[in-house]
């Protein structure tokens, strides 16, 4: 009898591994064979700017959807963009797809979409401060040919404050429009402020009158009215003299708009670095005397933060302070009885002035409806609408519309108070600013963000007596010509040669 | 010429996990390498081969990062010090019979299943100065509080001790796994001898844990070199710099500045550290 030939067996686990190896070949294969994508941007690399000539792609294919992705800031203005971008589809056909992103990761996560040419974001928004560098890198899309063959009733760009059109232009070219904005400003107690006890206390301890901050106040008057209230007022009127968000997120709004009060900057005409300046320096010194007057969490406070204290009856008044938390801070009003806010432009006239823009991401492939959107929420319409919800616009049509004003139209009042020194503010930087800091120099190099960012780092530090107010800017000025790449190992406080500023 | 079954099967069964392993590990670790010897700058498209000159920089020139690592050493130090104690004195309690045992297993594992960011936040409220609970028991039990996260002498201790809460449990469910396995006939020979609790636990129970708890604290270290999310949920690496660790200065060049060669540089000095103290653990962990 011959023996049976066994049966051949295919093993499961031969099977699984053939059938895994095809799928990742199928696919390596195919993202192979993918032709690449036409050039859209033609870079030019220099020492430290970038020049970027946008080219029209030959034919661009129509788009499959009639839509617009837009990332914006998550909670507090996500329940206002999507009601706005409902309206607009209702009214165009375009879909808008919100995409809310934490405000805490927003810089970062467009930012590498925006590098990686993604075209994920058709519309980003831009906080003021890094529009240079994300324009510079040729990343956003210019604005000019847009807005040139748009009819001027539906862009009204000179409608805009004009310190944001600064802010917003680069090499010449607008990169952005602002739809919202956190200039700052001061909000106090004005019922304290006005109470002939407390009034008289002040007389007495200090041997003049107590006025009430606004831009006609220097920093130090406002130092001694913090010192006052903290120190003189009895504590169950007030315990402390003043609120301030110095944590590890705002804590450089509040010394900045100090140091611009003083005549400081970050950069002088010429480029050279002065932020560790005499002016910067005693800025910082001013900001450690307030410190000491203010709620013990200072150092880990941001602003919702100071809102809270405010709401509480613990500060008579913030430092350099966001206008469009006038919504919350009025809140005070209801919650502490006989409580009357008031609100000013910032003490010396200068405060941080920051929007956010939107841009359309030079990669998107939907830039016509992109701008579409863009041009309606920014524009007269969208902006009186948002102002209608209570948001803080930055046109000056819709700010000094006789509907938002709480002296004819009292019901706007806990939304739109604070809408007449946004545009005081924007008065006094046209009249009381030299042209060349018409923005402030930091606006217009293409690494403002990085600024920003190492400030708050260092400003921090400072605040938490980490460094002395003249160590820490020292460093933060090396800190700067490091970012500028100005000079290695040693950074240089000057321009090198080979530096080129960034184009008027 | 014929290749046999018995040759290349092997290979064909492991080549997918090769795949994957290549393409997601050693190739962003060459990735990186290359990048660490160029000055890559994502905003201004600069992007030039500049040999060694980012590893002199992070040794030589970098005082933030110096400074940075002293931070992340401390705050090892800190976590493994609380932890591992009091994790194995959990896992002890945790071995004895009691009513109610169970349950208790189980709320330990709790923190383990919170997420970091969201339960950071929690945290970050806890620690606040003026309506947080923790200041409130502070000055019920003590009289006062330290201003926990706006303090930089306290700030570090107040990660340390979120830090400890969240990973405490993992240690001591590790440790009582390792306690349940222990064999019961030197205890009852030691109980023969007269030997009291305290002796058992010094030279029987410590003595066989030993390597599970280099084991853990292996684990523990190469977690905690990566700490990240609670900073970013309750301090921001501040007040000023007081708890900006490795993991955050590395972010923060990153991801804030986009530097992408620098970054890299310290994302492998960072990755060779890791290796060392790994090294010299496991070295450790062996001779028992």
């Amino acid at each position: 009898m011959s023996e049976e030939k066994p049966k051949r067996k295919i093993s499961p686990s031969l099977i699984v591994a053939v059938i895994i190896i095809v799928v990742l070949l199928a696919t390596l294969v195919y993202y192979a064979t993918l032709p690449p994508a036409p050039p859209t941007v033609t870079t030019v690399v220099m020492p430290t700017t970038t020049v970027v000539t946008t080219v029209a792609p030959p034919t661009t294919p129509p788009p499959v959807e009639k839509k617009v992705t837009w990332a914006t800031i998550a909670g507090f203005y996500t329940d206002w963009a999507e009601q706005v971008s409902k309206n607009f589809t209702a009214k165009t056909g375009i879909k808008v797809e919100v995409i809310p992103i934490d405000y805490s990761v927003l810089y970062e996560k467009q930012m590498i979409e925006l590098a990686g040419k993604t075209g994920a974001f058709d519309i980003v928004t831009v906080e003021s401060m890094c529009l240079s560098e994300w324009a510079a890198a040729g990343w956003l899309e210019p604005l000019d040919e847009y807005i040139k063959r748009t009819p001027p009733e539906e862009i009204m760009y000179d409608d805009i404050l004009e310190h944001f059109r600064w802010i917003l232009t680069w090499g010449g070219h607008c990169y952005g429009l602002p739809y919202y904005t956190y200039d700052q400003g001061i909000f106090y107690r004005k019922d304290l402020f006005e109470r002939e006890d407390i009034k008289e206390m002040y007389r007495k301890w200090a041997g003049h009158e107590l006025k009430e901050p606004g831009p006609d106040m220097t920093w130090d008057e406002m130092v001694k009215i913090a010192e006052f209230f903290d120190e003189v007022v009895p504590d169950d009127i007030m315990p402390y003299g003043i609120g301030l968000m110095a944590g590890p997120v705002e804590s450089n709004d509040e010394w900045m708009a100090i140091m611009w009060g003083l005549g400081g900057d970050h950069f002088d005409k010429d480029y050279n670095i002065i932020v560790n300046s005499t002016e910067s320096v005693r800025a910082m010194e001013i900001y450690m005397k307030l410190l000491k007057h203010a709620p013990p969490g200072a150092l880990a406070s941001s602003y919702d933060e100071v809102v809270a204290q405010m709401q509480h009856g613990l500060i008579p008044m913030t430092g350099p302070f966001y206008l469009d938390q006038w919504p919350n801070i009025v809140k005070t009003e209801k919650l502490i009885p006989g409580a009357k806010m008031g609100i000013n432009a910032p003490v010396m006239g200068r405060g941080y002035i920051g929007c956010f823009a939107l841009s359309i991401d030079a990669a998107s492939k939907r830039k016509d409806y992109a701008w579409e959107f863009l041009k309606w929420l920014a524009g007269p319409e969208g902006q009186y609408s948002f102002a209608v919800g209570g948001g803080s616009t930055c046109r000056r049509s819709v700010l000094l519309n006789p509907r938002f004003d709480p002296e004819k139209n009292p019901a706007t009042y806990p939304y739109t108070a604070h809408y007449k020194y946004l545009v005081q503010i924007d008065d006094i930087l046209r009249r009381e600013l030299p042209d060349w800091q018409k923005p402030y120099r930091v606006f217009k190099i293409p690494k403002a963000c990085s600024f920003y960012l190492e400030s708050k780092i260092t400003i921090g530090a400072i605040a938490a007596g980490q460094a002395t107010p003249k160590g820490g800017l020292d460093h933060l000025a090396l800190a700067y010509a490091t970012i500028l790449g100005w000079g290695y190992p040693v950074p240089s406080m000057k321009p090198p040669s080979w530096w080129k500023p960034p184009p008027d | 010429m014929k290749i046999s079954k018995e040759k290349y099967m092997p290979w064909l069964l492991v080549l997918p996990a090769m795949i994957i392993i290549f393409g997601f590990t050693l190739y962003p670790l060459f990735y990186a390498i290359y990048y660490s010897t160029r000055n890559t700058d994502l905003k201004v498209a600069e992007d030039a081969f500049i040999g060694i000159d980012n590893y002199r920089r992070l040794l030589n020139y970098d005082s933030e990062l110096a400074e940075a690592v002293v931070r992340t050493l401390i705050y090892l130090a800190g976590c493994l010090v609380i932890q591992i104690p009091l994790g194995f004195a959990v896992a002890l309690l945790l071995n004895r019979d009691f009513k109610g045992r169970r349950v208790a297993r189980t709320i330990i594992t709790l923190p383990l299943a919170a997420a970091p960011i969201a339960i950071g936040q929690v945290w970050r409220y806890m620690y606040h100065y003026e309506f947080g609970i923790i200041k409130y028991l502070c000055s019920l039990i003590f009289g006062s509080s330290p201003n926990w996260t706006a303090d930089p002498n306290w700030a570090m201790l107040a990660i340390i001790i979120y830090d400890s809460w969240q990973w405490t449990p993992f240690v001591a469910l590790v440790l009582l796994a390792g306690l349940q396995s222990l064999p019961p006939e030197p205890y009852e020979s030691a109980t023969i001898y007269g030997a009291t609790t305290l002796q058992k636990f010094r030279y029987i129970t410590l003595p066989k844990m030993r390597g599970l708890i280099g084991f853990v604290a292996l684990f523990r270290l190469i977690d905690l070199v990566k700490t990240w999310d609670p900073i970013m949920a309750i301090t921001w690496g501040g007040p000023g710099r007081a708890t900006e660790l490795l993991s955050w200065y590395l972010y923060r060049v990153g991801f804030y500045y986009f530097w992408v060669g620098y970054a890299s540089a310290i994302s492998l000095l960072f990755l060779y550290s890791v290796i060392v103290l790994s090294t010299v653990f496991i070295k450790k962990i062996a001779k028992y």
